[in-house]
């Protein structure tokens, strides 16, 4: 293990990959900030620049971009309310107030260190419990993929402000419910589309999270006139005092250990993770009434778990070749194209390469917070331009991220009847978060539970038939049942 | 008030929940699909019934009033404008294509909101439309000229 560590540091270190790692992390970066391009399109955008390369320097680039793109994504989501990408939409839970209270310097300090840290440990987990993972991960099965999702949908309903609990369930289901319009990828059959072409494929993740986000958070704005805090940013400092650092490390440490495992998981990803882990920090923390508010460990947790699971979804792809989102998808692609056939015997036949990516991991994130960490105060300064500047900005920044997806003006539209009814549901206390989880979801949740169902002869017997699927359903009755009849006895 | 509003809110998604039951059930099935236990109905009747039973416990059980401190109403004019520059931004897009449209909504959307410093107006504008105009070239990502442009200069 060690010897293959210091090949994949030597190849990483030359003066040239060195180079490849800082311009992908930068590349990544930019990219990642602007909403509808996440790593899967900077990676996508960048694979042919990469074709002239050897195949170490064109994963280890490819890695950068990968990084970068998630670093950047969390930006927006902290500095404008605009999570580009699912992963980083729990990052705006507690990123975005604490940019608003005058302290985006930290904000952002907190998501690159935590990010760093993250990715970091990740890492380590990756190297020390690779093969071993790799099987585990392999015996999940779509009853328990299933209950794990609804876990993570329930976790985050009831982990929601107080008294809240019944309008986040509510906006879960109404998200689900947003997910089931377009075309079943099963039967093919058009669900409430109302013969309109536009609704075939369904409504966009990014249509939805600009609208109930960063378009009711810019109408907002401006319905709240001049209280808005924006106007009062004058400091941006990154420094974290030894109490501050105190109060995210356990938090970090946590997280990564949670979006590790959870990024193993084919499909999971970093959605789940970094909900999951916030959910947990809420249900665990003293002061859990901050977050929402600001909290930082309500940043420093999904921004670590998003991280972690993104080294995790390595685990499955150098392991067995297969990719377990979206975006090791992509580097399977491009690591086919390069004539690599990534699995089992990648780690003997190719040791150079899946070391390279493994260094690549590590040097990637020194090099992710070495870039980055100096450029914060500048980043932050989005903050302290004038509302009258900066809230059509913002909607610019959203109306072109829904419109580059699909080159149709309806999307547009959409966007802002999602972002009235945001608007107005945000008004009256109902949390948009929910919504956006079961948007995310719906789909996968569907297609486990069909599968499920089918695998189980059309019995409910597979909820109980084995120990990982009966304790996720223990769980999640007790997540569910408990505040409700905390809820309607207390109402009483 | 408010509380009243809240209950009007909650009736608006019970009857939103009961719409999308009534809905679920006329989505078409194949002949073989209609007894399967699990078919394209399956789950939004499970959503449906959830929705409309959470939507009823919302609207029935008793609830605080919920504070709408911090709207302004003299700032909801230009919220309205803005929004419907937003949509006339979507209607036009296709037809003046990007840069004449997005320069156009920027600018009236800085107006809208009191800027009148009208250099910065301009130069914002066109800084925004120009470096989203340059990335988008950059990474080979084709913006139509608009069908309006495209007639006037046959571009």
């Amino acid at each position: 293990m060690f010897d293959g560590l210091i090949l994949g540091f030597s190849t990483v270190l030359s003066g040239h990959n060195l180079l490849l790692v800082l311009a992908g992390c930068a590349a990544g970066t930019i990219i990642g900030m602007l909403p509808g391009l996440g790593p899967i399109s900077a990676i996508a955008l960048m694979i042919p620049v990469t074709y002239g390369f050897d195949p170490a320097s064109g994963m280890i680039l490819l890695a950068g971009v990968y990084y970068g793109a998630i670093f950047g994504g969390s930006t927006s989501s902290i500095l404008i309310n605009a999570p580009g990408v699912a992963g980083t939409v729990a990052t705006s839970f507690d990123g975005y107030p604490l940019a608003k209270s005058g302290q985006p310097g930290k904000a952002l300090a907190i998501a690159a260190y935590a990010s760093f840290a993250g990715g970091t440990l990740a890492a380590i987990l990756l190297v020390v419990a690779a093969p071993y993972l790799a099987s585990w991960s392999l015996s999940f099965q779509s009853a328990d993929y299933f209950m794990l999702m609804l876990l993570g949908l329930c976790l985050v309903s009831a982990f929601s402000s107080k008294g809240e609990y019944l309008k986040a369930l509510l906006m879960t289901c109404f998200g689900l419910a947003l997910s089931t319009v377009g075309t079943d990828l099963t039967s093919g059959i058009q669900r409430f589309t109302f013969g309109r072409m536009d609704l075939i494929d369904g409504i966009s993740f990014l249509l939805l999270a600009m609208g109930t986000f960063a378009m009711s958070e810019a109408i907002l704005m401006v319905l709240r006139g001049h209280d808005s805090k924006i106007d009062d940013l004058k400091t941006s400092s990154i420094k974290l005092c030894r109490d501050e650092v105190k109060t995210i490390a356990p938090v970090i440490a946590r997280s990564s250990i949670i979006g590790f495992f959870i990024g193993v998981l084919p499909g999971a990803g970093a959605t789940i993770a970094s909900f999951l882990s916030y959910g947990l920090e809420k249900n665990i923390a003293k002061d859990s009434y901050q977050f929402g508010k600001g909290s930082l460990k309500g940043l420093a947790a999904p921004e670590t778990a998003n991280n972690a699971a993104c080294t995790g979804s390595f685990v499955p792809l150098l392991t067995l070749g297969i990719p377990g989102s979206g975006t090791t998808a992509i580097l399977l692609g491009a690591l086919i194209a390069y004539g690599i056939q990534p699995g089992p015997r990648l780690f003997v036949d190719k040791p150079e390469i899946f070391w390279a990516v493994i260094a690549s991991m590590y040097v990637g994130n020194v090099f992710l917070l070495v870039l980055n960490l100096p450029l914060i105060p500048y980043i932050a300064r989005v903050l302290t331009i004038p509302r009258t500047i900066l809230i059509p900005s913002i909607m610019f920044f959203a109306l072109m991220g829904v419109y580059l997806v699909s080159f149709n003006t309806f999307d547009i539209q959409m966007l802002v009847i999602i972002a009235v009814c945001a608007v107005a549901l945000r008004l009256f206390g109902y949390p948009m978060a929910p919504l956006l989880l079961g948007f995310i979801l719906g789909g996968i949740l569907e297609d486990n539970l069909r599968r499920a169902i089918a695998l189980a002869d059309g019995q409910w017997s597979f909820l109980w038939e084995r120990p990982v699927t009966l304790a996720l359903v223990i769980l999640t009755t007790l997540v569910v049942v408990g505040p409700l009849l905390k809820y309607v006895l207390k109402r009483r | 008030m408010n509380l009243l509003i809240f209950r009007a809110v909650s009736l608006t998604l019970l009857a939103l929940f009961c719409i999308y039951l009534y809905f679920s059930g006329d989505i078409y099935l194949d002949f073989w699909a209609e007894d399967a236990l699990f078919h394209a109905r399956s789950f939004p009747y499970v959503i449906g019934i959830a929705g409309v039973f959470i939507a009823a416990l919302l609207t029935i059980l008793p609830t605080k009033p919920v504070s709408l401190a911090g709207i302004d109403t003299s700032h909801i004019l230009p919220a309205v404008l803005l929004v419907a520059l937003t949509s006339a931004f979507g209607l036009l897009l296709d037809y003046l294509g990007f840069i004449v449209a997005s320069w156009l909504f920027l600018v009236s959307g800085f107006l809208l909101l009191g800027e009148r410093a009208y250099i910065r107006i301009v130069v914002c504008a066109s800084l925004l439309v120009g470096i989203f105009w340059l990335l988008m070239d950059l990474l080979e990502i084709y913006l139509a000229p608009g069908y309006w442009l495209e007639w006037l200069f046959n571009v």
